[in-house]
């Protein structure tokens, strides 16, 4: 019983040794995590829809709205973006690594909304029929060459027989950018828009915007935050630095007060910061500033488990029982303690993420996943570890935690 | 190590005390005010890294000729380099003339910009308020089972000390408010009820084996001195990793952490000081009018 006690306590702490090993040095789980924006760097703007003469702010136009933007921000080629919808009538859009944040936030939100007016100002034909438009150099002048589909051509031959000789004015997000002369019947849907680009860049990102549509309300941004990577990064090596030293400082803290149980609990608790990153990782959780708040509280109160039931077990001692049945004791008193205290913080945590904006959300997230492991490794695991080392005989059990 | 502090026979001390803390928390809150950050007021933040040192005067000139010079200039970190810049709300045309001219002060590198309009930071506070509430209500009816109504209410009481005392600090201490200040208050939320469960859950057992005629506050004090060790383990440790995080942790923390080292603090302090002893007090008068009015003899 002893000396397989004492084999099974020294094989688990070595798989754990070897474990944690692979997974800080070797092969570092936090490389793996999805970091916010935050503290990787990137723009996170939020958009407000608002309704515009064309539509209101519904399902069906933030849907098409929600479509458009994935398609613009396709073309700004950043990596991993993300386009949510917020509420009823608010977008979030986050990219990561963009150079010129202020600018792509305002190509984003252009409504891009193209009319082809007859010169008393009745619309004649929209960018909604439009089937490619493109930035090209014609004639020595930055254009993009618009081409119309079929339902487009045929109402933009119609406007140009009609108003032959006259001027057809043509706007863009309402603003009259020329009124070119119709010399000639056009019958197949080609036109070319040449209002004074300066640059052919000008011109291509004018075309893809007609590309992807105009959006059918108006976006306004709400908020946005812009994190240079550079700030992310720092922030990003800065808190783990800092996580590290809190941790090391709560693993001595630890070791000091309850001796060789101490460093049992250490053990427990590396694992469950283990299981905690190794959860987060698994449920695709995004980590951020709020995130680790969740994870810090969550923290606390794992090392809370095991003081209360390193005190209890302690406390049963002192009055003079065995160390079998006091560890017995100890943890029954302990659990329904900590049962108690975890219960109702689960409680706000659950009630903070589905009532809770997005921060909010991300700090109840990371603190049920962290509850419920810290509940996991301080229950199951320390107290197999007490056991066995009880069991061991290194007995003088006492004497470790009475000290 | 075993405790023999009598918290009940000081607990007059202990109210007058968190009475004055109290009140000087609102006068914090209510007098000095709290230094809303642009999350609540709206506004455009940017951060900028200078190839060398500057002066604040210089910065504000160009702020003054751009007409935007109620705006706020802070240097980040002790160099004298980097200057975070809050303005009210300014369009993308005045933010890139602004910086355009400021690069006559120095060459810079922008770091990071942050736009808001204020009806982002209202919202999360009322979301996070109205789930709190909520919160509260449920935490009141767990304890109620659990435990028993007083405990329910005791702990609420002393849990929004809790918040009033750390909110009214961080109004002292001027920190800006951001969206992160809330999170640190739903944390300290969190934490100080956590806290008071360890307490109430000894006085609970302790009940249990509460002896004829052994007085409430023998009780109440023994089991406060029990759960003493803990409370001084788990607070110093929690506070040690805050500690951590304050002092190496990056800029984005810092305020964080401080605000829930604050609230870490005042959240044992009243789990021991005022939670038991407010609880003990109601149940003293409850069972003194129980006592007072017996209940009438059936006639039968």
């Amino acid at each position: 019983m002893r000396q397989r006690s004492i084999l099974a306590l020294v094989a688990l702490v070595a798989v754990l040794i070897v474990a944690g090993g692979y997974f800080s040095v070797i092969n570092p789980i936090t490389r793996h995590l999805k970091y916010g924006l935050d503290l990787r760097g990137g723009i996170t703007a939020t958009y407000q829809a608002e309704p515009t003469p064309q539509a209101p702010v519904n399902a069906q136009s933030m849907a098409k709205a929600m479509q458009i933007l994935s398609f613009r921000v396709n073309k700004l080629g950043v990596s991993e973006p993300v386009i949510q919808e917020v509420g009823n009538s608010r977008i979030a859009v986050n990219l990561a690594g963009v150079k010129n944040p202020e600018q792509a936030l305002r190509f984003l939100g252009q409504t891009a909304l193209l009319q082809i007016k007859s010169p008393t100002g009745k619309v004649l034909v929209t960018g909604a029929d439009l089937s490619s438009a493109e930035g090209e150099i014609s004639q020595g002048q930055y254009v993009v060459a618009l081409s119309f589909n079929s339902k487009g051509a045929v109402l933009f031959k119609q406007a140009t027989t009609k108003y032959l000789g006259q001027q057809l004015p043509i706007y863009l997000n309402g603003k009259l950018v020329e009124a070119p002369k119709v010399d000639t019947i056009i019958p197949n849907g080609q036109a070319e828009l040449s209002g004074g680009f300066a640059t052919l860049k000008q011109a291509q990102q004018t075309a893809l915007l007609l590309q992807s549509g105009a959006l059918p309300v108006k976006l306004v941004v709400l908020a946005s935050n812009t994190v240079s990577a550079t700030l992310g990064h720092q922030a990003v090596v800065a808190s783990k630095r800092a996580a590290a030293i809190a941790i090391a400082l709560i693993a001595l803290a630890m070791i000091f007060w309850y001796r060789l149980a101490g460093l049992l609990a250490d053990i427990a608790l590396g694992v469950y910061a283990f299981l905690l990153l190794g959860s987060l990782w698994a449920v695709h959780a995004v980590i951020t500033i709020p995130g680790i708040a969740g994870i810090i509280l969550s923290m606390g109160m794992a090392v809370d488990a095991n003081v209360i039931i390193f005190s209890r077990v302690r406390e049963e001692m002192v009055s003079g029982k065995t160390p079998r049945a006091a560890i017995e004791v100890g943890f029954r008193n302990a659990i329904r303690a900590i049962m108690d205290s975890n219960a109702t913080t689960f409680i706000s945590a659950i009630i903070l993420f589905f009532m809770g904006s997005g921060d909010v959300k991300g700090f109840a997230l990371t603190l049920m996943i962290g509850i419920v492991i810290s509940l996991f490794t301080a229950v199951f695991l320390t107290r197999q570890f007490i056991r066995l080392a009880a069991d061991a005989g290194w007995a003088r059990v006492r004497a470790i935690f009475v000290g | 190590m075993t405790f023999k502090v009598d918290f009940i026979k000081h607990h007059r001390l202990w109210f007058i005390l968190s009475a004055i803390f109290t009140v000087v928390a609102l006068f914090g809150i209510f007098v000095r005010g709290l230094n809303y950050g642009i999350d609540f007021t709206g506004g455009t933040q940017f951060q900028l890294k200078f190839s060398h040192s500057i002066t604040v005067a210089a910065v504000d000139r160009v702020l003054t000729d751009q007409h935007i010079g109620q705006s706020q200039v802070v240097f980040v970190g002790s160099a004298h380099r980097e200057v975070q810049i809050t303005t009210p709300t300014i369009s993308e045309q005045q933010r890139n003339q602004v910086l355009a001219k400021m690069k006559a002060v120095a060459p810079f590198q922008e770091i990071s910009t942050n736009r808001v309009s204020a009806v982002i930071g209202k919202q999360t506070e009322r979301a996070a308020l109205i789930a709190v509430l909520i919160a509260t209500g449920a935490i009141i009816l767990y304890i109620a089972i659990r435990f028993e109504f007083r405990f329910a209410l005791a702990g609420i009481i002393a849990l929004l000390l809790d918040v009033i005392m750390t909110v009214g600090a961080v109004a002292l201490i001027h920190v800006v408010l951001t969206t992160y200040f809330i999170m640190a208050v739903l944390t300290i939320f969190g934490y100080s009820m956590n806290d008071r469960i360890i307490v109430f859950d000894r006085i609970r057992e302790n009940l249990h084996k509460q002896r004829k005629n052994e007085p409430l506050q023998e009780v109440v004090n023994r089991s406060l001195n029990q759960v003493l060790m803990r409370s001084i383990n788990t607070s110093t440790t929690v506070m040690l990793a805050l500690g951590a995080l304050l002092v190496f942790g990056g800029s984005t923390i810092r305020d964080f952490s401080l605000t829930m080292l604050i609230g870490v603090f005042i959240g044992t302090f009243t789990s021991l000081f005022i939670a038991s002893p407010v609880w003990m007090l109601w149940r003293l008068r409850d069972d003194a009018r129980r006592k007072a009015s017996p209940r009438p003899v059936r006639a039968d």
